[in-house]
């Protein structure tokens, strides 16, 4: 149906709306309305050059949509805001798609999962003491229990031990390649777990990497 | 079926206050409760199927009601609830809805803040019109009680009358409705408020808001063929109130008749043929819609 092709715009127009109306609970200042979503998301299609290639035009119409209502909201926002906003906007984008699936935003939000009986039997013992306290060990355990790419990353990092504490102890390990193979096997959303759970205070750079990298420059730029 | 019916009058008692995923626990939760304990119900129950009719749905998205099921079920819940609809809507989608539903019946808009607000109630009360009480917040003036716990009574001159206030019992007019929305995204109603109205959750959802915004795209980007949908959607409309009109007549002549004569009756055949005609176009239709 001719209808349908046009879904993926219409999605996408739902997901910001729900990011917008999300940012209400971080300060009770950010009220918009759905009304004035949808005029920004009506103008926007109306400034989107024509083309008449269909998969062209959908992706020129995505593109200047979520960046009018991108734009249009932030200008409201706290400068501290601005980052969370854009992160929440790429996440929930490969959220929708699937590249990032519901456990593993559920990790990055909230840590450790409570695990199976079986799970807790057959926790190996803690591979860098040094480098990792229990607390985020269990984080990573319960990420590797859930996350089939995670496979296999504990027994490396005993076997690699010093390639690991030297990405882990790096001055910026977000920008550091990871040891191994773990750099092509991991999604960009994936490394930043393993951040969460060495060096929870650089997250916030890696952040502005994944908006940078799937969303583009001028996201990051206030 | 008994077990859909059952199903349909638990949905409208309790699911009003809640988003769609929990709806639908709701109702999967019921239906093997039923099925358990032997009450005969459908295989997959929908409040919409048992409870919804075509017809006044097709007109109610034409009123702006968004298509998706959470709002097609609030629709249902709103008009046949047995208590007062009380519409959790911070997108003001009901409240747009209510607004176009009857905008030829002269409904009256007031909130508890409106001067004089008591005396438009009276008046739509009276007068058997529509009311509509916007910005409820969390307290719901008692003076209107009695609407809500539905007091009216039969007089001994028998008409309907209820008592407002500590006056005289006014005469209760027919055609009196009273809806309430109210902005607030998350309110907390306390028990006394939830036993007196029908709570409606109408926050919108994802699969209404991007049926809405599709909806939005095509009439920018190819308007012949959203045009081209709403037209199908008002013909259709159209069709299926004639069938019925035709299946009513249809059933009447029949009643009307004696057995034997069914054969000589001209106008039971002439009808007849005029609905198979009828349904032939709105299958020619039906396909014409698949296309778009």
């Amino acid at each position: 149906m001719t209808r349908d092709s046009y879904a993926s715009v219409a999605i996408r127009g739902s997901i910001l709306y729900f990011v917008i109306s999300d940012m209400a609970n971080i300060n009770s200042m950010y009220q918009n309305s759905l009304q004035f979503v949808k005029v920004l998301f009506n103008k926007a299609i109306d400034a989107t050059p024509k083309n008449e290639d269909l998969d062209i035009r959908l992706k020129d119409l995505i593109a200047t949509i979520t960046k009018a209502i991108y734009s249009n909201i932030s200008r409201g926002l706290f400068e501290a805001d601005k980052l969370i906003f854009t992160y929440l906007i790429a996440t929930s984008v490969n959220r929708n798609t699937g590249v990032i699936t519901p456990s593993g935003w559920n990790t990055l939000l909230r840590g450790a999962m409570p695990l199976t009986a079986q799970q807790k039997d057959t926790k190996p013992l803690n591979p860098m003491p040094n480098t990792m306290n229990d607390l985020n060990y269990a984080i990573l355990y319960s990420t590797v229990c859930q996350i089939e790419a995670f496979d296999g990353i504990i027994p490396d990092m005993k076997e690699n031990i010093d390639n690991w504490t030297n990405w882990a102890t790096s001055s910026n390990p977000q920008d550091e390649k990871l040891p191994g193979d773990w750099e092509e096997t991991l999604t960009d959303f994936q490394k930043c777990i393993l951040l969460k759970v060495f060096r929870p205070e650089k997250l916030m750079f890696a952040f502005k990497n994944y908006v940078r990298v799937h969303m583009g420059q001028y996201y990051v730029d206030s | 079926m008994i077990g859909d019916v059952f199903l349909s009058c638990a949905c409208i008692s309790y699911f009003g206050g809640f988003t769609g995923t929990f709806r639908n626990e709701l109702t999967t939760k019921w239906t093997f409760e039923a099925i358990e304990r032997g009450i005969p119900t459908g295989e997959e129950f929908s409040l919409i199927k048992v409870m919804g009719d075509p017809v006044q749905i097709s007109e109610w998205n034409m009123n702006k009601l968004p298509s998706d099921t959470v709002s097609l079920e609030n629709g249902i819940l709103t008009t046949k609830a047995e208590r007062w609809g009380l519409c959790i809507d911070p997108q003001e989608q009901a409240n747009k809805w209510l607004k176009n539903m009857f905008k030829n019946d002269d409904m009256r808009q007031i909130t508890f803040a409106t001067d004089n607000w008591l005396r438009s109630v009276t008046d739509c009360v009276y007068n058997g019109k529509p009311l509509l009480i916007e910005d409820v917040h969390e307290h719901i003036d008692p003076s209107i009680d009695s609407i809500l716990l539905h007091q009216e009574f039969l007089d001994e001159d028998g008409t309907w009358k209820i008592k407002l206030d500590k006056e005289e019992p006014y005469p209760y007019g027919d055609g009196f409705k009273l809806f309430m929305t109210t902005k607030m995204p998350n309110p907390h109603y306390p028990p006394e408020v939830c036993i007196k109205v029908t709570l409606i959750n109408f926050t919108v959802t994802s699969t209404g808001l991007e049926e809405q915004l599709l909806g939005d795209v095509v009439i920018k980007e190819k308007p012949e063929v959203e045009e081209k949908r709403l037209e199908i959607v008002v013909s259709m409309d159209r069709d299926q109130k004639t069938l019925k009109a035709i299946e009513n007549q249809i059933l009447k002549l029949l009643a009307e008749n004696e057995v034997e004569q069914i054969l000589d009756e001209d106008t039971l055949i002439v009808t007849l043929e005029q609905s198979k005609v009828t349904s032939g176009e709105i299958n020619v239709r039906m396909a014409d819609a698949e296309v778009v």
